[in-house]
């Protein structure tokens, strides 16, 4: 491959390839160029480390979740604002005056009401302080896992559950911890996992992991893991994840390496040697020992145990990296 | 820009209107997350931080009854967030309007190849100097993860200002990045 003797006229639009604002056709044309041109190949490596160090700066991350204290602190509010929005009728009606029998009437309704919205305020006041101790099944975040977390914020960001889980497996295969006895009997299919707890999928079963409602991570090939405040931690077997905004920056720890998503679809397999990305939508970022690296196109990587990054040459076999587009080595 | 679930939210925005307050909690935790990264990352100080957020959401509740239920709910409740960061600014003297750049924001002095840590700090030092509606367009763009579409609409900027204040702002910040060599492109610089 030689370098252009003369400077490359091709204007390719840079920003439009990493915005994702490019067609395929284009984003297939500018590839093919940059394979023959190493001028341009030089520009895109300062764009891409451009996209990449502003990727880093803002990416969204966990600890910008809601902690029950700023949810107490809003709703305690809200309670003030006395369900403003909930019963807008009621003012759209002048009452008639007082004195008359129909005012008195409407007095004693008015009061009545206001009777009704006090009771209903302290019932509601009474019903979220209850269900900050009960895990409803639209809020399965931000809740504490004992009363004593709601007076202490590190204890309550380190050990609130986030996630809700559901076992699809062949009958008398159940979520079961590691060390559990055989015998012992398994754990619900449906429930709310425990943060930093080891858990292992039954050899055929799927274990469907949901948080703030739109991401969904599945584990699978037996997997173990431990679920932590910021993603999971894969000790072996398979987790897919597909992720909306709320589940930017969760990550997946394996022992060569961790894959923090960016939004979209990828699947982590740690293997005893390397750990294994397959991307399909989206962009990740990868970090092993001695490389950071965000990934953006579809494709395979490998994290291999001695903290290198390698292409995956098609046959599940890793190769290493020659460099490609949709892959930026950070530091 | 509210990746699916627009249903589940309608149905919630349904219930609280109904006077269900305590439907508005999912709602919450489901996009607190957005609006507190989107606050933390064009405000500093966390007090300032935590008041944004937390009257975004008041916001959101008391005018619950003028939101378009058949529309997304999150491009509603950033822009109520966006509007209160605009009036932070607006206090400050400063606007989320995209203003003309100046070169300047740009260092004359370049830490020199392989000195990480100094073209890191420069990096986040220059983003600094941007005016805040260019930082506005970043943290949109990269960090919620909006389209050049959805971005020009919550931000009320023509489609054409905001691809090309994006692209104003990080040809600037590339000066650096190039000045530098920050990023060692030599390790990625071979064959694609």
């Amino acid at each position: 491959m030689k370098p252009n003797p003369m400077p490359c006229e091709e204007k390719i639009d840079f920003q439009a390839y990493f915005d994702q604002q490019a067609t395929l056709p284009e984003r297939a044309r500018v590839d093919r160029h940059l394979r023959q041109c190493a001028e341009c190949r030089a520009e895109f490596a300062v764009w891409r480390n451009l996209f990449e160090a502003l990727q880093r700066k803002y990416v969204q991350n966990a600890s910008d979740r809601p902690t029950v204290a700023e949810i107490t602190a809003l709703f305690a509010k809200l309670a003030g604002h006395g369900g403003k929005t909930a019963s807008p009728a009621v003012a759209e009606h002048p009452l008639p005056p007082t004195g008359s029998p129909s005012g008195m009437i409407a007095e004693l309704v008015r009061l009545q009401r206001w009777l009704a919205a006090g009771l209903a305020a302290c019932f509601a006041l009474v019903v979220l302080m209850a269900f900050h101790d009960r895990r409803l099944p639209h809020a399965p975040a931000s809740v504490p896992a004992s009363s004593s977390d709601l007076d202490n914020p590190a204890a309550e960001s380190a050990s609130k559950p986030f996630y809700t889980w559901r076992l699809s497996a062949p009958p008398g295969q159940g979520l079961r911890l590691p060390g559990a006895q055989t015998g012992t009997p398994a754990l619900p299919v449906e429930g709310s996992p425990e943060i930093g707890v080891t858990y292992r999928v039954p050899p055929l079963g799927i274990l469907f992991v949901r948080f703030h409602g739109e991401n969904s991570v599945m584990f699978t090939s037996q997997a173990q893991f431990t679920l932590t405040a910021t993603g999971a931690q894969l000790l072996s077997g398979q987790v897919t994840c597909d992720l909306h905004s709320s589940g930017n920056g969760f990550s997946v720890v394996t022992p060569a390496g961790s894959v923090t998503g960016l939004g979209g679809q990828f699947l982590v397999e740690a293997r005893p040697a390397a750990s294994r990305i397959t991307l399909d939508t989206g962009s990740v970022m990868i970090q092993t020992g001695k490389l950071s690296v965000t990934m953006d196109s579809p494709g395979s990587r490998f994290m291999m145990a001695d903290g290198s990054i390698r292409l995956d040459a098609g046959d599940n076999t890793p190769r290493p990296v020659a460099a490609a587009a949709g892959l930026t080595v950070g530091r | 820009m509210g990746h699916g679930n627009g249903d589940l939210d309608q149905d919630l925005v349904l219930q609280v209107r109904g006077g269900h307050t305590d439907s508005f909690r999912p709602l919450v935790e489901k996009y607190w997350i957005r609006v507190k990264g989107l606050v933390r990352k064009m405000v500093h100080d966390d007090s300032t931080v935590e008041d944004i957020c937390q009257e975004t959401f008041l916001k959101a509740f008391e005018k619950l009854d003028q939101f378009d239920a058949n529309r997304e709910f999150a491009p509603w409740l950033l822009r109520i967030a966006v509007n209160l960061i605009g009036e932070h600014y607006r206090r400050l003297g400063r606007s989320l309007k995209l203003v003309p750049l100046d070169d300047a924001v740009v260092p004359s002095v370049a830490p020199g190849p392989g000195d990480e840590v100094m073209s890191r700090l420069l990096f986040d030092q220059c983003l600094e100097g941007l005016p805040p509606g260019y930082r506005m367009l970043f943290v949109l763009r990269h960090g919620l993860m909006l389209s050049y579409e959805e971005i020009s609409q919550l931000l009320d900027e023509p489609l054409g200002s905001v691809k090309v204040g994006l692209f104003r702002a990080r040809e600037l910040l590339k000066k650096l990045i190039v000045a530098s060599d920050c990023a060692g492109g030599g390790a990625e610089g071979g064959d694609v």
